[in-house]
């Protein structure tokens, strides 16, 4: 069944709509919200100019306001897709009477419109949440930063409004179209809101970076606010690809979870320059060094980031996410060179005061590493989004229609990770500032280490670029490992034991440690992307049930198809036996036809262990029961989602709030000096609150720590 | 320097040993097939090789190149063949050849300015000072 679905002209707004008022509340509501976040923007902005403390908290209230109005919105959308509301042009296109509910949630950011809306709301929430603790704690920074926060948020807005995602019908069509059956994965559910946290995130370090040169204060006291969140944007734009590779494994049924794609890429690049800036922030908090170099990185970041959206959102570059597409392209160029020029205006204009950052002492030292550590990311970001403009600037050139696929990336990708690598174990071994004799013994283990994994896997494997990339994962890890080998001598030593010194330094160091987690991550990472590139085998074959055939120890069998259907859908099952050495199991391949889309989608059935993942697609199917399947045999697949894990845990440990720790005191020493508090005279206090301010005094104060 | 204890060493070893000996040996025909397949577009669909593509033309493509490779013909020879059947756009990277090589440079030159700029702007004090060993600190 094919809906006719008429193209209404007109917005939901006008008269003549009668009887659509609540999707009429949320176009008002977004409206409301472009002339609220206009406000924010310049009260803040005048205030932060004049000092004028009323015109700032009003400027806070705006941005509140824009949230809260953002918020109606979504609702009043959520609600006409939970209720089937089909006067509403964008339920009936992503929607229909046989979703379910979780997908009729997640076409809120299944298409276009909505999805700028949702994007606008998470911004909104972001800035609030920043802003909301750092206009106490950096209330000059936070002022400015409201500004700049809400210029963005207003771009966005006004996107949505040119959308009109409450768009009615004139007449409601009984049913709507539906997702995209692609699109009814649990993938949908959070990839897409991972990857937007992510972008929309790194506005919070934007804003507050624009502030510190729009006020001058160029200390690290910008990075300092916003860590936490640069942290949770980058950590949530990696799970956004990882969940997104994970998605496109399960049901694209190629085989593969990464096809450097230009959407994948257009993530990839933001991500990248962050992790760039992760570790370079550190420099600047800890030596004071690179204040310039970090402004530049995270506008770099953020309009990467912005770019990513426009490639995303505007359907320029041929891609798999091709499902959104609009006329928004030149508003969006427009908006990134705005950035662009703006942040670099800033920057020059502050360049005098930028220039004496204290210097470099020595380049064999963990600040020179990270130097390297950015020129080689942000030269892998520059390479792939060359990558990925490249076909664009040929063809406007005259030069026809090019593609640039995984030959190009992976060429980039294999040697530019591979350097990371052995970076990786380099840094972990330097000290700060320079290197003396004790430094060099440390890169003994490690180099060993790596030596004899080149030797075992230079016999067994004779790939020279993976028995190298093996010795350099060797390397990290033995250079990681000795840190946490000194942690757990240092408990040794003082009495408490390895595991109690391991424990101190992932309670007490955060930062380090919890970062040292996300290496070991990415090294797990690093074996699996290794094994499932380097040594994939595949075969197609046509069977007649009872038929097989084998793939490396594997034989399949083929037992016969099952037809089936759902309410959308022909089902065909296919019952292939696994042989394995000492094992039988079931794979049970499906293939179905959507007749509404004409659009046929293959699920592949896939064992996974940690040795490999055999991959089983079921390709067609003939009436007399034959069938044509693709088979992978993937090793080592699962140890790019176990590693992912793990570094997703180490970074949500180097951001975990942090107690400073009680001092060690007698406990009769506290309670009379907390007694002595109520007898002192403070009428209106209680016991309690006389004991909480001691403590609070012990601890000493919660911010401002050099952690 | 205090001694590393050989056991995580150890562990770490025969966990990557293993992991290696997970791995196949060399190059066959699937393989040789699956790069061959991986350099060339899917000329019916958005954005994917002809190795990752599901649609009916890529499989025959990669019939064709399994066909040929078998035959004795070179890697260079099957993808040839095909850019002359379907033009320069079956490629899935442009040739390294002719303004093509503002793309493939491009990464090295980024990354080599970028070293060459960090060694001129801070390499040039004393690279060895045997004083003593910085802060130990993260």
């Amino acid at each position: 069944m094919v809906l006719p679905i008429p193209r209404a002209g007109g917005s939901g707004v006008g008269p003549g709509h009668g009887g659509c008022s609540v999707s009429e509340l949320g176009a008002y509501a977004t409206a409301l919200a472009l002339v609220a976040c206009g406000y924010a923007a310049a009260a803040a902005a005048y205030g932060a100019r004049t000092g004028a403390w009323r015109w700032l908290e009003s400027g806070y209230r705006g941005l509140w306001a824009a949230a809260g109005l953002l918020t109606v919105a979504v609702v009043v959308l959520l609600h006409a897709l939970v209720t089937h509301d089909f006067r509403v042009a964008y339920v009936v296109r992503n929607s229909s009477l046989a979703t379910p509910l979780p997908y009729r949630i997640s076409a809120l950011w299944g298409a276009q419109a909505g999805s700028l809306l949702f994007w606008s709301w998470l911004l909104a929430g972001v800035g609030c949440a920043a802003l909301r603790r750092q206009r106490r704690e950096h209330p000059q920074l936070a002022a400015w930063a409201n500004a700049v926060l809400a210029t963005v948020l207003g771009f966005f807005v006004f996107l949505v409004v040119m959308e009109q995602p409450f768009r009615t019908l004139p007449f409601a069509p009984a049913d709507g179209r539906g997702l995209m059956p692609l699109l009814e994965d649990p993938g949908m559910v959070s990839h897409p809101p991972l990857l937007y946290l992510g972008f929309v995130g790194l506005s919070v370090p934007y804003s507050f970076a624009m502030a510190a040169l729009l006020t001058g204060k160029l200390d690290a006291g910008w990075i300092t606010a916003t860590r936490t969140w640069t942290v949770l944007s980058w950590l949530s734009l990696g799970a956004g690809l990882v969940v997104g590779g994970w998605w496109a494994y399960r049901t694209l049924g190629w085989g593969g979870y990464w096809g450097w794609d230009p959407v994948e890429n257009a993530a990839l690049v933001p991500w990248l320059v962050s992790t760039a800036y992760l570790h370079s922030a550190v420099v600047q908090e800890r030596r004071g060094a690179f204040a310039a170099w970090n402004l530049a990185l995270v506008v770099l970041a953020f309009s990467t980031a912005m770019l990513g959206t426009f490639l995303t959102r505007t359907g320029l570059v041929v891609s798999v996410h091709s499902f959104a597409r609009s006329e928004i392209g030149p508003f969006f160029l427009a908006f990134v060179g705005v950035v662009l020029a703006a942040s670099l205006g800033l920057l020059l204009w502050r360049w005098e005061d930028l220039r004496g950052s204290p210097p470099v002492d020595d380049l064999l030292s963990r600040e020179g590493a990270f130097l390297f550590n950015n020129v080689l990311f942000l030269g892998f970001a520059g390479g792939v989004l060359v990558g990925t403009l490249y076909p664009l600037g040929v063809q406007a050139t005259g030069g026809g229609q090019v593609f640039v696929g995984p030959p190009y990336f992976q060429a980039v990708a294999a040697p530019l990770g591979m350097a990371l690598l052995v970076l990786m174990g380099v840094a972990v071994l330097l000290p700060w500032r320079r290197v003396g004799p004790r430094t060099l013994a440390r890169f003994r283990y490690p180099l060993f280490f790596a030596l004899l994994v080149a030797v075992a896997a230079g016999v067994s494997l004779r790939r020279p670029g993976v028995v190298a990339a093996l010795a350099a994962v060797a390397f990290a890890l033995g250079a990681t490992l000795h840190a946490f080998h000194g942690a757990g001598q240092a408990g040794v030593r003082t009495g408490w034991g390895y595991l109690h010194g391991l424990g101190e330094a992932l309670r007490g160091q955060r930062r380090r440690y919890g970062g040292y987690v996300v290496h070991l991550g990415i090294l797990v990472m690093a074996v699996g992307i290794v094994g499932s590139h380097a040594y994939v085998r595949e075969r197609e074959v046509t069977l007649r049930p009872g038929q097989s055939f084998s793939l490396g120890r594997y034989v399949f069998v083929h037992r016969g198809l099952e037809a089936g259907a759902t309410a959308l859908a022909e089902v065909t099952r296919a019952q292939v036996e696994l042989h394995e050495p000492g094992r039988v199991s079931f794979l049970q391949p499906v293939r179905m036809f959507y007749p509404r889309w004409g659009q046929v989608v293959s699920r592949p059935a896939i064992r996974s262990t940690l040795r490999d993942d055999v991959y089983l697609v079921l390709w067609s199917f003939e009436r007399d029961g034959s069938a044509t399947f693709r088979a992978w045999v993937n090793p080592l697949v699962r140890w790019v989602w176990v590693g992912a894990l793990v570094s997703g845990l180490g970074a949500v440990l180097t951001v975990w709030p942090q107690r400073k720790r009680r001092p060690v005191l007698p406990v009769a020493g506290t309670l009379p000096l907390a007694v002595a508090g109520t007898r002192d005279g403070h009428p209106g206090r209680g016991r309690g609150e006389a004991a909480r301010e001691v403590l609070r005094a012990l601890r000493g104060p919660r911010e401002g720590r050099v952690p | 320097m205090r001694r590393l204890g050989p056991l995580p060493f150890l562990h770490a070893l025969l966990a990557v040993l293993w992991a290696c000996g997970v791995a196949w040996g060399a190059p066959d025909l699937d393989e040789r097939v699956r790069a061959v397949a991986s350099r060339l577009m899917c000329p019916v669909c958005e954005g994917r090789t002809v190795a990752e593509s599901t649609s009916e033309l890529a499989a025959q493509m990669r019939a064709v190149i399994r066909e040929k490779l078998a035959r004795g013909e070179s890697e260079e020879a099957v993808v040839a063949y095909f850019v002359e059947r379907y033009g320069q756009s079956v490629l899935a990277a442009p040739p390294r050849a002719g303004s093509a090589w503002l793309l493939w440079l491009a990464p090295a030159v980024l990354v080599g300015g970028g070293a060459g700029y960090v060694v001129y702007r801070f390499g040039r004090r004393s690279p060895w000072s045997w004083a003593g060993d910085g802060e130990e600190e993260g």
